[in-house]
């Protein structure tokens, strides 16, 4: 026992010595000024685009065309703000030499583009350099080639790179959606199969309109869609790769309201089923044609979609007497519920980078897009209305395409955006009525 | 009453005695009571920040001066021998010394080896209560800069401030300064500024978690010396991104409007740029 006194006092001194060393410590390390920043502003970033120059072997019209595409997406963004060109004080910038900063840097430019165009060998030649204005340093810089009729195309994988480079996040300019025109009067509409770039250009019809067509949906891994036809009352569901128009009958589905989604390899698909007044989950492989059955219920389950990592699988049913989201395996095991809000939740959507799960919710007559984390937390509404319906999301998991109804004769569904923010609502042009979109992943 | 008294007298001086021994004072007074040099610090002088002398002595690591390779060894080498001499029992004392010369001949030298150090030594004179041990020669100026160098992301090379041309300055903010300190409201007002300077990249999965470290120095009329520095590092795009919106902030706010007599202070700044909060908020 006697030892023990004086090895207590010392390992309380040991204790005390440590304590000082640390306050000495963070004396020293005190010498310079260390500030902690938790707040910043949420704005876009004032970017100047100047028209884009060509080098001699085009039009300068085409090298502006291209500059114009890139300032349309990186504006709808709602991330950067392209500043008026009016405002330059250097309308065009070498593209070879080091751009004179202080100029930018008087109309608040934050970033620069330039780029140059040209013409080689029957292909186009693009070149663009991203510059930090307040550093003068060159944050990206590339060159490519593509086909002449791809002009649109070079736009939007230049404005990918940028937004890739200051946000830190994939972009998703370079992107297409496939949708359902519809046109003609309300009572009798004609609804086609179409399919355009993100921002609404170059649309072609896939399908001639003799029949309804219904929910196409994108493979996430490749340029396949699966979509609803209807001959007649049965409906069938086909798989139609967009690059090549081939397409094949997949089944004829009676009863079936939603075309199935594809698994992240592309190589399944998951659908819902009705037999004898309810509705089951499937899979179903691509290859082999073999089905699988994932939930056996007396209730209505249905909406089914993969999660991106292909492990679990979220769907709607009404087995707890109204339209709820749950979750389970992709093997249909551990089945559980995690919708909680007021009101019933449907068309749940499980977003590419996996964090945040969309659905559409009809709360008090009015359907509302929202999206929460997989585990039901975080519930919240990005954008109200009268009627909106089936989101799909971008790519990068960043924004949502949904389409909204209009009441009244002449009312029709038009489709939207809306980023996560719940702030940046856009509407995206279309020739007549849209509606059922689906977003393409990144087009390589 | 009185008997009562007696019993307790008796009792109570049963317990001295038993105590007397149970504890002889020769056992206490083996205990090595280790002599510990310690500075004791006052509160002011953790909180406040000196300003330097122009002919003072550098007695620390201070930003842009190159890192001393010795903390690095030392940082192996101090521990052992605190925890060793700190749990002996004492009736190893006699032996102890023995033992630790034999078993940290490395640890002796390289403190013999601080302790010769000028810089340091200047920093370590005074106050050695008992300076009874070569070994025992504790510094809390290499705590320092132990502490300094523990890096921010393991595959940071440790960040030493490029050298941007700039003659060195005389001013030594130190210990041995004449005590200025940066007021509450200074740092509130300069916190705003930056903060309204600066718009986060949107963040993604996983981008709540990066901080980017920014160092900077700035001239008397506070504009900035030559680049600022991220002084850790990320593999992510995200943290690429996070660092650009922070060096951005940093050029759009110069100049920096703080109080001339306080340069000493503020002419070499740490930023931490945090963005969290905001993403959980949003």
């Amino acid at each position: 026992m006697a030892p023990f006194i004086p090895h207590l006092v010392r390992s309380g001194l040991a204790l005390a010595l440590s304590a000082l060393a640390l306050v000495a410590g963070s004396g020293q390390a005190n010498a310079v000024v260390e500030l902690n920043i938790t707040q910043g502003k949420i704005q876009p970033l004032p970017i100047a685009i100047p028209d884009f120059t060509g080098d001699g072997s085009i039009d300068p019209q085409e090298a502006r065309a291209i500059s114009d595409v890139v300032a349309a997406d990186l504006s709808s963004s709602g991330l950067f703000n392209p500043i008026d060109q009016a405002a330059f004080i250097e309308k065009q910038t070498n593209f070879d030499g080091v751009p004179r900063f202080d100029d930018w840097r008087v109309v608040n430019a934050q970033a620069l583009v330039v780029g140059r165009i040209g013409a080689s060998d029957g292909k186009l030649k693009a070149e663009f350099r991203l510059w930090d204005v307040l550093s003068g340093k060159q944050l990206a810089g590339e060159q490519f080639f593509a086909r002449a009729k791809d002009a649109r195309r070079v736009g939007h994988i230049i404005a990918d790179a940028i937004y890739e480079r200051i946000t830190g996040e994939k972009g998703y300019f370079d992107t297409r959606i496939v949708f359902v025109d519809e046109s003609g009067p309300k009572d009798k509409r004609t609804k086609r199969l179409a399919i355009m770039d993100q921002d609404g250009f170059n649309v072609r019809l896939l399908t001639t309109g003799q029949n309804l067509v219904l929910t196409p949906r994108f493979s996430p891994s490749t340029q396949d869609i699966t979509y609803m036809s209807y001959e007649g009352e049965t409906p069938r569901v086909y798989l139609l790769n967009i690059e090549t128009g081939q397409k094949e009958i997949v089944g004829s589905f009676p009863g079936m309201t939603f075309a199935p989604r594809f698994s992240p390899d592309g190589q399944r698909i998951v659908m819902s089923l009705e037999r004898d007044g309810n509705a089951d989950l499937f899979a179903m492989d691509l290859r082999s044609r073999r089905t699988f059955q994932l939930t056996n219920t007396e209730a209505i389950d249905t909406a089914p979609c993969y999660s991106p990592d292909g492990r679990q699988i979220v769907f709607e049913s009404d087995r707890d007497g109204s339209q709820q989201i749950y979750v389970m395996n992709a093997d249909g095991s551990d089945q559980h519920r995690i919708s909680q809000g007021e009101g019933s939740y449907s068309t749940p959507v499980w977003s590419p980078r996996g964090d945040l799960i969309a659905f559409t919710k009809l709360l008090r007559g009015e359907f509302l897009i929202g999206v929460m984390k997989p585990d039901g937390t975080g519930d919240r509404i990005l954008t109200e209305g009268f009627h909106n319906e089936g989101p799909t999301w971008a790519p990068n998991g960043r924004v949502l395409m949904f389409f909204r109804d209009s009441p009244g004769a002449a009312g029709g569904p038009k489709l939207y955006t809306i980023d996560l923010t719940g702030y940046n609502e856009r509407q995206v042009a279309t020739p007549a009525f849209g509606s059922d979109p689906a977003w393409s992943p990144l087009i390589n | 009453m009185g008997r009562g008294t007696f019993i307790s007298a008796a009792l109570h001086g049963a317990i001295l005695l038993w105590v007397l021994v149970a504890f002889p004072p020769s056992n206490l007074d083996k205990a090595p009571l280790v002599a510990i040099p310690i500075d004791l610090a006052s509160q002011g002088d953790v909180t406040k920040i000196k300003a330097g002398t122009k002919d003072a002595k550098d007695d620390g690591v201070l930003a842009g001066k190159p890192e001393e390779k010795k903390p690095e060894a030392a940082k192996e080498a101090k521990p052992p021998e605190q925890t060793a001499s700190l749990d002996d029992k004492a009736d190893d004392k006699k032996a102890k010394p023995k033992d630790e010369a034999a078993a940290k001949p490395d640890t002796q030298k390289q403190n013999d080896k601080m302790a010769k150090d000028p810089k340091q030594a200047a920093a370590d004179q005074p106050k050695k209560p008992k300076p009874q041990a070569k070994k025992r020669d504790f510094n809390p100026d290499k705590i320092a800069a132990l502490l300094n160098k523990i890096p921010d992301a393991a595959d940071d090379p440790k960040p030493v401030m490029p050298d941007d041309g700039t003659p060195p300055k005389k001013v030594k903010g130190q210990t041995n300064g004449t005590e200025i300190t940066m007021s509450v409201n200074e740092i509130d007002a300069l916190r705003a500024r930056i903060a309204d300077c600066w718009t986060p990249p949107p963040g993604g999965l996983g981008a709540d978690q990066i901080v980017v470290k920014l160092r900077l120095k700035l001239n008397e009329d506070g504009t900035l010396v030559g680049y600022p520095t991220v002084a850790n590092s990320g593999s992510s795009p995200f943290f690429q991104a996070a660092a650009d919106s922070a060096v951005r902030a940093v050029y759009q706010c110069q100049p920096y409007e703080l109080p001339k007599a306080k340069y000493a202070l503020w002419r070499d700044m740490i930023l931490n740029f945090d963005p969290s909060d905001m993403y959980r908020s949003g």
